[in-house]
């Protein structure tokens, strides 16, 4: 189960509104490689992983990544307060705000949904802790598009922690890749499924 | 005294250093290095925790920790931009 903490992973506290800067930056709550489907791909591993380090990694990260996908939501609640419709017309937020008007909706940058095609849970640990260790460099490579896109420091402190934390992760699932080589069996050459062979 | 806006963030800094020696030792579970300073970590939360009760009330973080359901449910909720140097005022 989960319980909820009142309290941001990292602060969020963004002075200056900029519609431009939430159309992008929502693309890490529900684009591709957001943190939504990140959390979803992690949580739902956790089943067919049978060794206990494993198990746990993907659940304190998983866990985090709910906690990362609170602040892109704030970041971009914070980014369209107050707007004024002249300010919607001049900044081309308006096909955001003809949907979801100031609302913060799971979607990409080009403005498609959250899709759980984006990701997998294969039950092979092998594989499935590859696809993690790419989910968290096309992270990485989406934060740093964003920070190059960006110059207000409110905006690019939390971008920046968030970045650094992708590093984190792919170093944790990286370890956790060898622990499940290790204990392959000896005769595994092809590391076959070892969650269900 | 120090403000609540600072030892707030001391305490976030604190617990964010105890997820990450703990996500650390989800892959080195017998780490002794790690587990010495994650106890480290834990007794500066105690601390700062004790200095915060006693200059500004009970730190609440989970519904755990409510004694007052009025106080939970008021705002700011975590997202919500807080105005001020201090980011104290909540807009």
């Amino acid at each position: 189960m989960w319980q909820y903490e009142k309290k941001l992973q990292y602060p969020v506290n963004i002075k200056n509104p900029n519609p431009k800067l939430a159309q992008v930056i929502i693309s890490q709550y529900g684009g591709p490689d957001g943190e939504a489907n990140a959390a979803l791909r992690y949580l739902s591993q956790r089943y067919s992983m049978p060794y206990d380090e494993l198990k746990g990694i993907l659940t304190d990260v998983g866990t985090e990544e709910l906690a990362h996908l609170e602040m892109v939501a704030a970041m971009v609640h914070q980014l369209t307060r107050n707007l004024s419709i002249e300010q919607i017309k001049a900044s081309g937020f308006a096909p955001y705000y003809t949907d979801h008007t100031t609302g913060v909706y799971p979607a990409a940058a080009a403005g498609v949904p959250l899709n759980a095609n984006q990701f997998q849970v294969k039950g092979d640990p092998i594989t499935d802790l590859h696809e993690d260790l790419a989910a968290e460099q096309k992270a990485r490579s989406t934060y740093e598009n964003l920070l190059r896109l960006v110059d207000d420091p409110d905006v690019r402190e939390p971008l920046k922690f968030l970045r650094q934390r992708e590093i984190n992760h792919f170093q944790r699932f990286g370890e956790g890749l060898r622990l499940v080589q290790e204990r392959l069996d000896s005769k595994n050459f092809y590391a076959f499924n070892p969650a269900f062979d | 005294m120090v403000t609540k806006y600072e030892l707030d963030k001391k305490i976030t800094a604190v617990r964010f250093a105890l997820y990450d020696l703990g996500l650390y030792l989800d892959s080195h579970p017998c780490c002794e290095q790690a587990m010495q300073l994650r106890n480290m970590y834990q007794m500066q939360l105690k601390n700062l925790i004790d200095e915060y009760e006693q200059c500004y009330g009970t730190y609440v973080l989970t519904q755990n920790d409510v004694s007052c359901w009025k106080e939970w449910v008021a705002g700011p909720w975590p997202w919500e931009y807080m105005k001020g140097d201090d980011g104290c005022v909540a807009v």
